[in-house]
């Protein structure tokens, strides 16, 4: 079963179970960890049990997982009382990260110890990263004084999407190498990058380690990597 | 130029920086009590480079070798609380502290510690899997929201504790006959549970590659609560085997964490079991209780010394 843990209410994630309903998938929304049935032992990943769709099940009968929040939100757990919303978030947050890391599966992306969706870098973090692996970055200049207007947003030529080995855009090189590059230094599989162009050429500008899979062909790629590995071939 | 991020009251960081004015070293202090007048201008491209403007300073982020990072949640200042979250000061303080959480990521400064070494923290059951991945033993462990599995674990194991998942911090309780009642609430939000492990409890603290390690005598569950459940303790210093003070130098290596608090406790049979790491330990508890000078070797290793 693949399995996307989304908000209840995310309609991208609703629509990506409805295409992927052949290979047999379902949400999970945070609403879903308030149900009995969830197991979790450390260290012994194969007694693991989830709750997906109202039946418990074991975690190895997960065979991919798409992650679409970082963190639980007080906010998607209407069913709480609102005075313990917040620590309910937490918990779960800090459940999902230890239950997802231990998947056997493929996991897009596999949590950090700081997100559920790959590493909770700020877009510093993501530039240091970039410059360290050799792709040319834009700097990226922040001023903070009291009553200063807020940052401008930057314009962004070129939008790539990395999902597994493949590269999806407008594929002007050398971007789809630094891309992949950059998701390998990551360690992740899925990737979002916004290129500006610059006098000396493309220079990486942002980074969403959460980017939405918004076309079939992109949904097909995710599916395929989910399933059979980064190549298509089922590892 | 040596950085301390916190508020002055603040004990470990009060602490430190004493030993380190008492040096003579060069040191400033981000009080964060005085934001308002503070600015912070970051540029990360291939270079890291930017200006700290304190209240009373003006501080070239390339100049700062060294940074104690102790913040305290912003929103909770009394200015922020006063002025509410919509005024400036408001949006102010959280930038500042977003832009300068970014800064301690990416500086070539010694950072103790970086927000993402300290992050494995907030979910202890992944922080229990380094540690185990790291050959330390942790207790058996279990998150569920199965009020059966809870009690079968219970039964396996004769008794066990519970306590929260994430960073929030919780005390520490043996699972009891009283707690029956309530096990259904469980199904509402994954409860951690863990084999009880009886023995003495050690609080070891790593600088750097030095080991200050403390024996902590209490019948309390958990120790620092020791006087809320009318429980006595007493902390002393004592010196770990030296290979399980390499265990314990290596693992704060592995988890980035050039300061770090282990808790472990030591069973009457001898086995050690690890129970976490804190990556932002209030080391004064222990330094007052024993004499060690944690606070001489934090100012050394921010010192280079």
């Amino acid at each position: 079963m693949l399995v996307v843990f989304a908000s209840a209410r995310d309609a991208i994630a609703q629509a990506i179970v409805s295409a992927w309903a052949p290979w047999d998938a379902a949400l999970c929304s945070p609403a879903d960890l308030s149900t009995p049935g969830w197991r979790h032992y450390v260290g012994a990943p194969e007694a693991a049990a989830a709750v997906i769709a109202g039946q418990i099940m074991p975690a190895t009968a997960i065979t991919g997982v798409l992650t679409r929040f970082p963190a639980v939100q007080p906010e998607m757990l209407a069913d709480i009382d609102s005075a313990d919303r917040d620590y309910v978030a937490s918990e779960m947050t800090a459940f999902l990260i230890a239950f997802l890391s231990a998947l056997p599966c493929r996991v897009l992306n596999r949590p950090s110890a700081g997100a559920l969706s790959g590493p909770a870098w700020r877009p510093e973090q993501w530039l240091r990263a970039a410059a360290r692996v050799g792709i040319p970055v834009r700097t990226r200049q922040r001023s903070v004084r009291l009553n200063a207007p807020a940052e401008t947003e930057v314009d962004v030529a070129v939008e790539l999407t990395v999902i597994g080995h493949r590269v999806f855009g407008a594929l002007e090189a050398p971007l789809a190498c630094w891309a992949r590059s950059l998701a390998q230094a990551a360690g992740v599989g899925l990737l979002g990058l916004g290129f500006t162009r610059q006098a000396s050429g493309f220079a990486l500008a942002t980074v969403d380690p959460s980017p939405d899979l918004n076309a079939p062909d992109r949904l097909d790629a995710a599916r395929e990597f989910l399933l059979f590995g980064a190549k298509g071939i089922r590892p | 130029m040596i950085l301390l991020w916190g508020l002055p009251g603040d004990g470990p960081l009060r602490a430190v920086h004493a030993v380190l004015r008492s040096r003579h070293e060069p040191v400033c202090l981000l009080d964060q009590h005085a934001i308002a007048a503070m600015a912070l201008d970051l540029f990360v491209g291939s270079t890291v480079h930017g200006t700290l403007q304190l209240s009373d300073d003006v501080v070239a982020l390339e100049a700062i070798t060294a940074v104690y990072a102790r913040p305290y949640d912003v929103r909770q200042l009394p200015a922020l609380q006063d002025a509410g979250p919509l005024a400036p000061l408001w949006r102010h303080g959280l930038a500042l502290d977003d832009c300068l959480q970014a800064w301690v990521e990416v500086t070539p400064a010694l950072v103790i510690n970086r927000p993402s070494a300290m992050a494995s923290n907030g979910s202890k059951p992944y922080q229990a899997a380094i540690l185990r991945a790291a050959g330390l033993d942790v207790p058996d462990t279990l998150v569920t929201t199965d009020p059966n599995a809870a009690l079968a674990f219970r039964e396996l194991y004769g008794s066990v504790v519970y306590k929260s998942i994430s960073g929030v911090r919780s005390i520490v309780s043996r699972l009891g006959p009283e707690h029956q009642g309530r096990l259904a609430d469980i199904s509402n939000c994954p409860t951690q549970f863990q084999q009880y492990v009886a023995g003495t409890d050690y609080r070891v603290h790593v600088v750097g590659d030095t080991v200050f390690a403390a024996e902590i005598l209490s019948e309390a569950d958990d120790y620092r609560y020791a006087g809320r459940s009318g429980h006595s303790i007493d902390i002393r210093a004592c010196t770990l085997e030296p290979d399980l003070a390499k265990r314990c130098r290596r693992l704060a290596a592995e988890l980035d964490l050039p300061f770090a608090g282990i808790d472990l406790r030591r069973t009457p049979e001898g086995r050690w079991y690890c129970f976490e790491v804190n990556p932002s330990p209030g080391f004064t508890f222990y330094q007052e209780a024993t004499g060690q000078k944690i606070a001489e070797a934090v100012a050394s290793l921010l010192a280079g010394g």
